[in-house]
């Protein structure tokens, strides 16, 4: 069997103060895999994900990315590891003194994986699969929420990563530009891109997941397909969660 | 007696001001330059809190903000020079300008730094990109643009506070209305004159700073 992409054992972390984001997480991703993080907010969904590519230390536990022990490495490490893991912010995290090429080249280049051309040919295939072909000598700052955050996808593709990991793409975005975000994201998906995504899209989770996690005060309550999990929740809490978000749609 | 105000005096003195003017515009342009850059490092050595030389940088702020500037100058002038070390007055103005300037723009460039939304960095980071590429091709450009009307105050501070070089011997503006008027006592003609050039170039100055400011505005196409 192949190596799993991302290898998560009894992860634990500890914030200054004393809070516990994480207890004891265990979580195995495969290549090509589309996982689905759910679960209320404070439930360590984001310090998770942040973990797999070091924007947070970890007090405890062990996580391998793509084969590799990664948690307590130096910076320098983390710079090669986050080569291969690509992440989305919620608030986009565009570089405003950039138009959208020079957005999405500047890391492929800088970090020497791309010459100048290379890249802006890359950058450009990317923005037309986004819908974004005409956008590219655009400030950011003329852009849309949704269209800076198909930018910002574009910008981690571009790194052409193992992983993408997703921190609520569309939480900071208008109703109506939520729908353009997640049409790119089931697209690659489909295109069999390993990504971990923590949303409040259950419509997402149910059509693009592979697996949906469900976590609530730092732990894994339930983790199931997205069939099983939304027909057929085995956890208490996972019922309460489903039901509180089905009166709000309702 | 009455005192008789004459144009024809200031026309006169024109060739000794415009040397004057010379040496001013050179001692603060060159103190200006080495000011941005001096505050740019010090301001990036305290934002990456870089051990030892972050302390010194804070304490350099501390001392050039705390102590006058008049003393900063015959500190270095006359205090340096009975170590041996006498720089001259040229170069001594222009470390003293330089080092007071700098500890201004390191607070200002600070301030710049600090205004670039942190997610940029974790945005920078993830994408694998350096620390040290980051400050350059990011942060940097962000901040600095952010912190140009700071910067053009101290730089105005800095030209006009150029005039206390007069003190050391430098013959510069001030220095040469000095002198004029201690061999005519021509008074007002003099500090009139020198105060309308001095006014003239900090006009000029402000004016080229809001072109660069204007230019800067367009995001770059690539970085």
């Amino acid at each position: 069997m192949e190596r799993p992409l991302i290898e998560i054992s009894a992860l634990n972390k500890e914030f200054r103060g004393g809070i516990q984001a994480l207890r004891d997480v265990d979580l195995t991703v495969a290549s090509g895999e589309v996982v689905v993080v759910l679960g209320p907010s404070g439930s360590g969904k984001s310090t998770l994900i942040r973990c797999i590519n070091g924007l947070e230390t970890t007090t405890g536990g062990s996580i391998r990315v793509d084969g590799q022990q990664v948690n307590g490495i130096s910076q320098r490490r983390w710079r090669k590891v986050r080569l291969n893991v690509g992440m989305v912010f919620q608030n986009y995290a565009l570089f405003p003194h950039l138009n959208v090429l020079g957005n999405i080249t500047l890391a492929p280049r800088r970090a020497g994986i791309m010459r100048r051309a290379e890249a802006e040919d890359e950058a450009r295939r990317l923005l037309d699969m986004v819908g974004l072909a005409d956008k590219e000598t655009a400030p950011v700052a003329s852009l849309s929420g949704g269209q800076q955050q198909r930018v910002a996808i574009c910008r981690a593709l571009a790194m052409q990563p193992k992983v993408l990991l997703f921190d609520e793409p569309t939480s900071a975005l208008d109703p109506e530009m939520v729908g353009e975000v997640l049409a790119v994201m089931k697209r690659l998906a489909q295109e069999g891109i390993t990504m971990i995504c923590v949303t409040h899209e259950m419509g997402f989770a149910r059509s693009a997941a592979d697996r949906v996690i469900f976590m609530d005060q730092g732990e894994i309550v339930e983790m199931a397909s997205p069939d099983n999990f939304f027909t057929a929740p085995k956890a208490e809490r996972s019922r309460r969660f489903l039901e509180l978000i089905s009166r709000h749609d309702a | 007696m009455s005192y008789e105000f004459s144009f024809p005096y200031i026309w006169g003195a024109t060739p000794d001001l415009f040397q004057g003017l010379w040496m001013t515009l050179l001692v603060s342009l060159v103190s200006i330059a080495i000011s941005v850059v001096l505050g740019t490092v010090c301001a990036c050595l305290r934002l990456f809190k870089v051990p030892v030389l972050s302390q010194i940088a804070t304490a350099y702020v501390h001392f050039m903000r705390s102590t006058p500037l008049l003393v900063q100058l015959y500190f270095i002038f006359y205090g340096l020079a009975s170590l041996g070390l006498g720089l001259g007055g040229f170069w001594s103005g222009v470390l003293a300008l330089s080092l007071w300037g700098g500890a201004y723009n390191t607070e200002n460039v600070r301030g710049g730094l600090a205004a670039v939304p942190k997610g940029l960095q974790e945005a920078a980071l993830s994408l694998g990109l350096r620390p040290a590429l980051y400050l350059r091709l990011v942060a940097l450009p962000i901040g600095l643009r952010v912190c140009i009307p700071a910067m053009l105050n101290t730089s105005v501070s800095v030209l006009k506070n150029s005039s206390y070089l007069q003190a050391i011997g430098v013959a510069e503006l001030t220095f040469v209305a000095m002198n004029r008027v201690a061999m005519d006592f021509r008074t007002l003609e003099m500090f009139l004159a020198i105060g309308l050039i001095y006014l003239t170039i900090v006009l000029l100055l402000s004016a080229a700073v809001r072109r660069l400011e204007a230019v800067l505005q367009a995001p770059f196409r690539t970085a």
